[in-house]
């Protein structure tokens, strides 16, 4: 966790608001699910889940939301930054598995990296995500004829929440292969919460990736640790088995914010 | 073998507690502290309203130290009263509460309001080393001051019938007298010590790592210096001892209650051992024990001054 140094290759947009940022790093050794803290000196350092790692170059996927995107949204290529990491425990998968990877917004960011990295295992793979709105859908051309599309206002695919894709896919499944399926999901967490419960509602494992609140990324300063197993998410998470995620208490109901003051989902 | 320790009339199941600022956030996490052996617990530091603290970087790990500067984040005392009545719903184990401000008077608003909750023992955070900017000298730099802060946490604590402890600096050069001064304003224990002062600089991006450029420096580098500390306070003062800085094994623990300590803070060791270390480091001492064939690990405390 002494910071390594990384030198930014190439800056690519993915959808409004949305770009990625390829690093140079070699044998990052990462899987998909875990994440790195980027620092930008000055500015501040910040969890990203990786969105691609293939030994020689990473990739984040950043949705531009607060002074820290803004100073990374800025930054030419050749610059060079800091970061921590791969930190967390990640998504997990037998090979020869069906995997329903299920996004929200830029929550669909390290979904792409998992389906490609199953499929060196021989698993197959379809791709739901879902947006407010078209310009904000990620990887939508990544995976012809396995992805399966949302927005609330209805501007592409099915109108209103992933999880009715979700629930649709499930419904399609053959007993056979319901029992080879796994649903790994990453977005917003009240998004997070219904779509682990439409898995389970199926008799599907899932697993899913929670966001708290960072700080050191290593199980030390306790900020991200997540009522009521008291586990730092850092560590522990941020993905968990939708099963233990929907024993924690504070799972879909509450965050805490950088202060430790719990917010309302 | 009997590893318990009783300090200030407070039954620890042993002298390991998690060290102020360690998983220290939430009621859950310090719970899971003690499922993985700690004897006791120390919350965060708490201040009168809630504080966002530093952007990160707030903490970095190198072989020999863990450095950090958090900027005492916390919800504020009101929420963490609650924290701690959560706590002590589902885990019996002692919580030593934690207070942070600026002067003796808010030092005193602070504590009364902690002192609410069911915390076992209070410990003055007069030490912290990252405010300096924000705040001027830390308290623990003067006798006099520190002194002060203790008389007025005394008075509110006391009539809550809690101890209370006072955290000091390895920055200060005269923490004999320190410490001395803060036991006859009231202190009925001292912790020793707090981190040490220090910086790290990146030399690729040529900038200090830490967002506060300094930080507190924790792990085996300071070691050396809180035994002495430790060494120093139980020579000047009858008050007992939480012996923190550095620990990291069990033999690490042993040499803090050799020089004097009656409990011994453990909290970076997770950078070198991962979390498991609280209850590793006990069983080190049990390993220890059996060898030296020691029935009462309370015995170790100051013998090595002979």
């Amino acid at each position: 966790m002494k910071p390594r140094t990384t030198t930014l290759l190439k800056i690519k947009n993915e959808a409004e608001n949305v770009k990625s940022f390829t690093f140079a790093y070699n044998n990052l050794g990462s899987k998909p699910g875990q994440f790195v803290m980027l620092w930008i000196p000055g500015i501040d350092q910040k969890p990203f889940s990786i969105a691609n790692d293939n030994g020689k170059t990473f990739t984040l996927v950043v949705f531009k939301i607060n002074k820290f995107t803004e100073a990374l949204f800025n930054l030419k290529p050749g610059a060079e930054l800091g970061f921590t990491g791969p930190f967390g425990k990640p998504y997990t998968w037998q090979s020869k598995q069906h995997i329903i990877a299920v996004g929200g917004g830029y929550g669909a960011a390290p979904l792409a990296y998992l389906l490609e990295q199953a499929k060196q295992d021989k698993c197959t793979g379809e791709l739901l995500v879902g947006a407010r709105t078209k310009k904000l859908l990620l990887y939508t051309k990544k995976f012809p004829g396995n992805t399966y599309v949302s927005t609330n206002d209805g501007s592409a695919g099915h109108k209103g929440y992933i999880t009715a894709v979700l629930e649709e896919r499930l419904n399609k499944l053959t007993a056979v292969q319901r029992k080879k399926t796994i649903v790994c999901i990453c977005g917003p967490e009240p998004m997070e919460y219904a779509a682990v419960q439409v898995a389970t509602r199926h008799g599907v494992p899932s697993q899913v990736s929670l966001e708290r609140f960072m700080k050191c990324g290593v199980g030390i300063c306790g900020q991200c640790c997540i009522d009521n197993s008291g586990e730092p998410m850092c560590t522990c998470g941020p993905v968990i088995s939708g099963e233990k995620a929907l024993s924690l208490k504070e799972f879909g109901k509450y965050h805490r914010d950088k202060a430790g003051v719990k917010i309302k989902y | 073998m009997n590893t318990t320790i009783n300090f200030l009339g407070v039954k620890f199941k042993n002298p390991i507690v998690v060290a102020s600022g360690i998983l220290g956030v939430t009621a859950a996490s310090l719970k899971r502290c003690v499922d993985l052996g700690a004897g006791g617990v120390t919350m965060k530091s708490v201040s009168l309203e809630p504080r966002t603290g530093h952007p990160n970087p707030t903490m970095a790990g190198y072989p020999h130290y863990f450095m950090n500067a958090v900027g005492l984040s916390n919800p504020g005392v009101t929420e963490s009263v609650d924290m701690v009545k959560e706590y002590k719903s589902v885990c019996s184990a002692p919580i030593i509460g934690s207070v942070f401000a600026t002067s003796a008077e808010e030092f005193a608003k602070v504590s009364e309001i902690l002192c609410t909750a069911p915390i076992d023992i209070l410990e003055i955070n007069l030490s912290c080393p990252n405010v300096m900017d924000e705040f001027g000298i830390p308290l623990a730099y003067s006798p006099e001051i520190a002194s002060k802060v203790v008389a007025y946490v005394k008075k509110v604590a006391e009539k809550k019938h809690i101890p209370i402890a006072a955290k000091l600096s390895p920055n200060a050069w005269n923490n004999a007298a320190i410490a001395k001064a803060c036991v006859e304003a009231g202190a009925d224990a001292i912790t020793a010590i707090n981190t040490v002062s220090g910086m790290t600089i990146d030399v690729n991006l040529q900038c200090p790592v830490l967002s506060n450029k300094f930080g507190g420096i924790s792990g085996p580098a300071l070691k050396p210096i809180a035994v002495k500390n430790v060494w120093d306070v139980y020579n000047a003062v009858q008050a007992p001892i939480i012996a923190t800085g550095g620990v990291t094994t069990g033999e690490d623990a042993l040499e803090m209650m050799l020089a004097g300590g009656s409990l011994v803070g453990v909290g970076s060791a997770i950078w070198w051992r991962g979390e498991k270390v609280f209850g590793d480091i006990v069983k080190e001492m049990e390993v220890y024990m059996k060898k030296k064939k020691i029935n009462k690990l309370s015995d170790l405390i100051g013998k090595a001054h002979k």
